[in-house]
């Protein structure tokens, strides 16, 4: 994740950064550098324009509310051309503390069940179906969310709401799509993240810190307390903010789940909302015709990525933190045994700001402390299984009504924009009643295929461009102000919320008809290839960097050009974990909507052509979620069924070809 | 004969797919009833060659895609997105749609916006009516609970709080009516069906005129939104005890009960192709054919009946769209003005009485390609 640290433990830096300075002998060399160098500028470049294309079109309502009263007023009421983002920020921020305080604890939770409790054998089963949880795409969330979850937790919800109605923000109607169920949502879609950074930092905690603790007589709950849980925090805390992170930005499935109220903040956490990011899904297409309501769209955009960028810099301060404690604690402990040698008192342990007050161990008996124990494990057990539990929900859901909806037709006939038997229409016609007039629906042959289209296109043009920014930053880029300038530019741009890229690549390709028509595959192809960009570099950057630099040094030495070297030696040896970092990319895309329907528009026939309206997958789902008529939920589990499947796959793969590397 | 060439094309469509396609079964049997109308005939050899992007009225959005499908085996790709009758209007306005459908008719302030951005000059085709029914999911309760404007609009300020409340008893005697609490549900987007259903609210309501008020979208004093037709459908089938008012095909095909309301007159009318075209029949239409058919006078009129409209620019190509697609938008609404109209009816709407439909023809072909008009293909 940081540059520094690891840029300083790989042996090859040197080297290739002696070779980055040094002349060789062929004429196409410098033309690479530089073709190599204006790519990564590029990013720079589209950086720029980005902010530039949106800061100009926000600039409206900025200036007719400044900024403050734009972040502050609650009102959001397009038809009287009021827009005050505060009940947007209001709706974003409780849904994401939500999301936090559910879903933190139990990815914590799963995280030490996983590094500590578990069985050896069960930890990388767990770990697997964690990040198969991570896999499924937000609108088969917001799916399952809707159709399956909401209705069934409303008596719940209603019970806690009418039972606890003196705590602020609980009591009064519950409303089937609210703030709660979202944040509940949320808290699903950030586990795999907090986890797997938990995991991380929590197995580097030393194997002689926690030996040292059992020493001592410190009970497994006593250990981790003492010496995983302090030795990890930051790393949880970064990892955390990363989970925010995804909260804040989170579009599709919130905007299905959170009822699309603008109009002031709800009074409890079971009414309507809006988040920042969900009223840029539902309203956009409404927009366009008042420039306020667009600018303050884009405002709203905005603010989003301002908020998500700042979340990102401190999860990314916290876990470089973490990271560089391993080599803090060697010193520290190399430095207490040279003073433990020279006979030194050691110095007390905690220090900082709350160090005064006292914390007297509540339970001091064995028997008190195996009981404690018992209870922690217990309970972590308990959470890691709850993490799990939506998970199995989610699949056997999945498997049942989407495998009911599956059959031969469903995937060779498309959709036919119908939305089911008007079944009784008679009462309507009353005495010259006619056979109901009924409508197939049809399948989603043009959703895959448009899916298919529009990802591999996205695919065909970044993968490489990433795989070549990767290697400016690794061959040529180290340790220069530009390599590291570009190394931020892409945190940056890893860190913009997919629906503002898909805002972006609507005010600048669709409304402005670029190519002749507005909605096209090709447009939606672009705003999915700005999301994968910055994943294909990080994933590619590591493998570079795997590379060993004999390699290259023996290949140098026999008179190969640099350009050559690049191209025989340092690719082919990183080929298979480029395949994967491309892969895992490309599934993310696969599954992502808010940027496609902003940009591929809604289509329903087979249309190969990809400057006009194409069908997608995720598209297909959202459409048919958002229908009443029980066929098309039947269809919709189904495309997400195909959605998950497809998007596996492709994980299998990348798993596939990462074990065929022979690097790390 | 036209009834068998269309069978054969369906018939042929299945055998060179393969499958069962999608439309073709229907084909045959909407045109046996379409063939019975004396106007049916003339548009039917049309040919089509691209597509249309179109978008916009829940309202009116399964009429659309019915003709869509129809038309698919002439060549037409078209797509409908159901996005609200405002996003309709925007979409027409900054040219990301080839045409719009909204449920009430532009305003003068949104024509300026349409004038000053992609479309230029925008031209109103009414295409047939429908019914904003007052839909609810009260178990025990049959269709047609009798409901007038003031009481309605009562239960949409929240004033009105349970379904056996005095107002809503005093006019439902013999109606067993539950002590159960009401939910309302409203649209959150904005929504030709919602400016005519508190079109209605409004001229029987002060206090909802002067508060809330009446228009696409407003700031509602209670309830639950939900995004266009489908999501306040879907609403009403989740929540019992709830409220919410929906285009008469979508209660249908969910097998909702709905209100009869009370008219002008002071007659309960249940919505059916009688009273919403009696609605119709004494609509005044003005030379732009902007009009609104609420509450309109009558013995048997339903008074929540509302006209949809396509929206179009009158120079498509100015606007910048190909001349391909001008000619086919041209010839998709010539179909839903002709055979269209019948398959309207099938799926619950009103067909325009003829006077209308003269207009809407008018206007249709006049619409204009670079100044000229546009070439037919017949």
């Amino acid at each position: 994740m940081a540059t520094s640290p690891a840029a300083a433990a790989d042996p090859g830096a040197r080297l290739r950064d002696h070779l980055a300075r040094t002349k060789t002998g062929s004429w196409l060399d410098p033309w690479v550098k530089g073709g190599l160098t204006a790519l990564a500028g590029l990013i720079f470049v589209l950086l720029v324009y980005f902010l530039f294309k949106l800061g100009l079109e926000a600039e409206p309502v900025f200036s007719a509310y400044g900024l403050w009263d734009f972040v502050a007023k609650v009102d959001w009421l397009p038809s009287q051309d009021t827009y005050g983002a505060g009940a947007l920020v209001a709706g974003t921020a409780i849904t994401s503390a939500i999301a936090l305080i559910i879903g933190v604890p139990i990815a914590v939770a799963t995280a030490l069940f996983v590094t500590e409790l578990a069985p050896a054998r069960f930890r990388g089963l767990i770990s697997g179906t964690l990040e198969l949880l991570a896999a499924v795409p937000s609108v088969v969330y917001g799916l399952w969310g809707f159709l399956f979850l909401a209705p069934r937790i409303k008596g719940a919800e209603q019970w806690v709401a009418d039972t606890f109605s003196f705590i602020p923000f609980i009591g009064g109607d519950v409303s089937a799509a609210n703030y709660f169920i979202t944040g509940l949502i949320l808290a699903i879609m950030i586990i795999p993240i907090v986890s797997a950074i938990s995991r991380e930092v929590m197995a580097t905690v030393p194997a002689d810190q926690k030996e040292a603790a059992l020493a001592l007589g410190a009970t497994r709950w006593e250990m981790i307390r003492t010496a995983v849980l302090p030795y990890s925090r930051a790393g949880i805390v970064g990892g955390s903010m990363l989970g925010l992170g995804r909260a804040l930005g989170e579009t599709i499935a919130v905007a299905i789940l959170i009822g699309g109220a603008t109009a002031g903040v709800g009074d409890s956490i079971f009414s309507q909302g809006s988040t920042l990011a969900s009223v840029i899904a539902l309203e956009f297409q409404e927009a366009t015709a008042s420039p306020e309501h667009r600018a303050a769209l884009i405002g709203a955009g905005l603010l989003l990525f301002a908020v998500t960028l700042f979340i990102n810099a401190i999860a990314r301060a916290y876990i470089s933190r973490s990271e560089s404690r391993l080599e803090r604690a060697q010193r520290d402990a190399a430095r207490a045994s040279e003073a433990a040698g020279r006979g030194d008192l050691p110095k007390t342990g905690r220090r900082g700001v709350f160090s005064w007050i006292p914390r007297p161990e509540l339970v001091t008996s064995l028997k008190g402390r195996k009981r404690v124990d018992k209870f922690a494990r217990g309970s972590v057990g308990a959470l890691t299984a709850l993490a799990l539990l939506p998970l199995a929900l989610l699949l056997a859901f999945l498997i049942i009504r989407g495998g009911g909806a599956i059959s031969w037709s469903f995937f060779t006939t498309d959709p036919t924009g119908a939305a089911g038997a008007v079944s009784n229409a008679s009462r309507f016609l009353g005495e010259e009643a006619a056979p109901a007039a009924t409508n197939d629906l049809g399948g989603i042959r043009s959703a895959i295929l448009g899916t298919l289209e529009v990802v591999g296109l996205a695919a065909a043009v970044v993968v490489p461009i990433g795989i070549a920014v990767a290697v400016y930053l690794v061959e040529y880029g180290q340790g220069t102000w530009f390599g590291s300038f570009v190394r931020y530019l892409v945190d940056v741009m890893t860190g913009v919320p997919s629906v503002v890229f898909g805002l972006f690549v609507y005010i600048s390709l669709v409304v402005s008809q670029v190519g002749g028509v507005p909605f096209a595959g090709w447009k939606a192809s672009v705003a999915l290839g700005l999301l994968m960009l910055p994943i294909v570099i990080n994933s590619s950057l590591p493998v570079l960097r795997l590379v060993p630099a004999s390699l290259r040094e023996a290949a140098l030495a026999l008179g190969v050009p640099r350009w050559k070297v690049i191209l025989r030696i340092v690719l082919p040896t990183a080929l298979p974990g480029l395949v994967t970092g491309a892969l895992l990319a490309i599934a993310r895309a696969a599954g992502e909507t808010a940027p496609i329907i902003f940009t591929a528009g809604v289509a329903t026939a087979l249309a190969g052509d990809p400057n006009g309206p194409l069908n997608t997958l995720p598209a297909q789902i959202y459409a048919d979620v958002t229908a009443s008529s029980s066929a098309q939920h039947d269809r919709a589990w189904g495309a997400a069924l195909t959605l998950v499947v497809l998007i596996l796959l492709l994980s299998l793969v990348a798993r596939l070809a990462q074990r065929r590397s022979r690097l790390s | 004969m036209r009834t068998r060439t269309f069978a054969a094309f369906g018939a042929s469509a299945v055998l060179a797919m393969g499958v069962a396609a999608c439309g073709s079964d229907d084909n045959t049997d909407s045109t046996t009833t379409a063939a019975s109308g004396s106007t049916a005939a003339e548009s039917s050899t049309a040919s089509f060659s691209g597509s249309i992007t179109a978008g916009g009225s829940t309202f009116a959005k399964p009429v659309y895609d019915t003709w869509g499908s129809k038309l698919k085996d002439k060549g037409l790709t078209f797509n409908f997105a159901g996005t609200g009758s405002g996003a309709g209007i925007a979409g027409v306005t900054d040219g990301t749609l080839d045409f719009g459908g909204t449920d009430s008719a532009m305003d003068d302030e949104e024509l300026a916006a349409a004038k000053k951005g992609k479309a230029g000059d925008v031209v109103h085709v009414p295409t047939f009516f429908g019914a904003v029914t007052a839909a609810y999911n009260l178990k025990g309760v049959e269709t047609g609970l009798k409901l007038d404007g003031e009481t309605l609009a009562n239960i949409f300020l929240g004033k009105v709080k349970t379904w056996n409340d005095p107002s809503i008893a005093s006019q439902n005697e013999g109606v067993e009516l539950p002590d159960e609490k009401i939910t309302v549900v409203h649209r959150s987007d904005e929504s030709g069906t919602t400016k005519a259903f508190l079109s209605y609210l409004g001229a029987y309501s002060k206090e909802w005129e002067e508060g809330p008020g009446v228009d696409k979208s407003v700031k509602w004093p209670t309830g639950t939104g939900a995004k266009g037709n489908d999501g306040v459908a879907a609403q009403i089938k989740q929540t019992a005890g709830s409220i919410g008012y929906v285009e008469q095909a979508y209660a249908l095909q969910n097998d909702f009960t709905y209100a009869s309301l009370k008219n002008k007159e002071g007659n309960y009318v249940e919505p059916t192709l009688e009273s919403v075209s009696a609605a119709g029949d004494s609509a005044e239409v003005p030379e732009d054919l902007r009009f609104s058919i609420g509450d309109a006078p009558g013995a048997q009129t339903y008074p929540d009946a509302s006209a949809t409209f396509i929206v179009v620019p009158k120079d498509l190509c100015k606007a910048g769209k190909s001349e391909t697609v001008a000619k086919d938008v041209k010839n998709f609404l010539m179909y839903g003005l002709t055979t269209g109209q019948e398959e309207a009816k099938q799926l619950a709407y009103a067909p325009l009485p003829e006077s209308i439909l003269a207009k809407s023809k008018a206007a249709v072909e006049a619409l204009e390609c670079n100044g000229s008009p546009i070439a037919a293909t017949r």
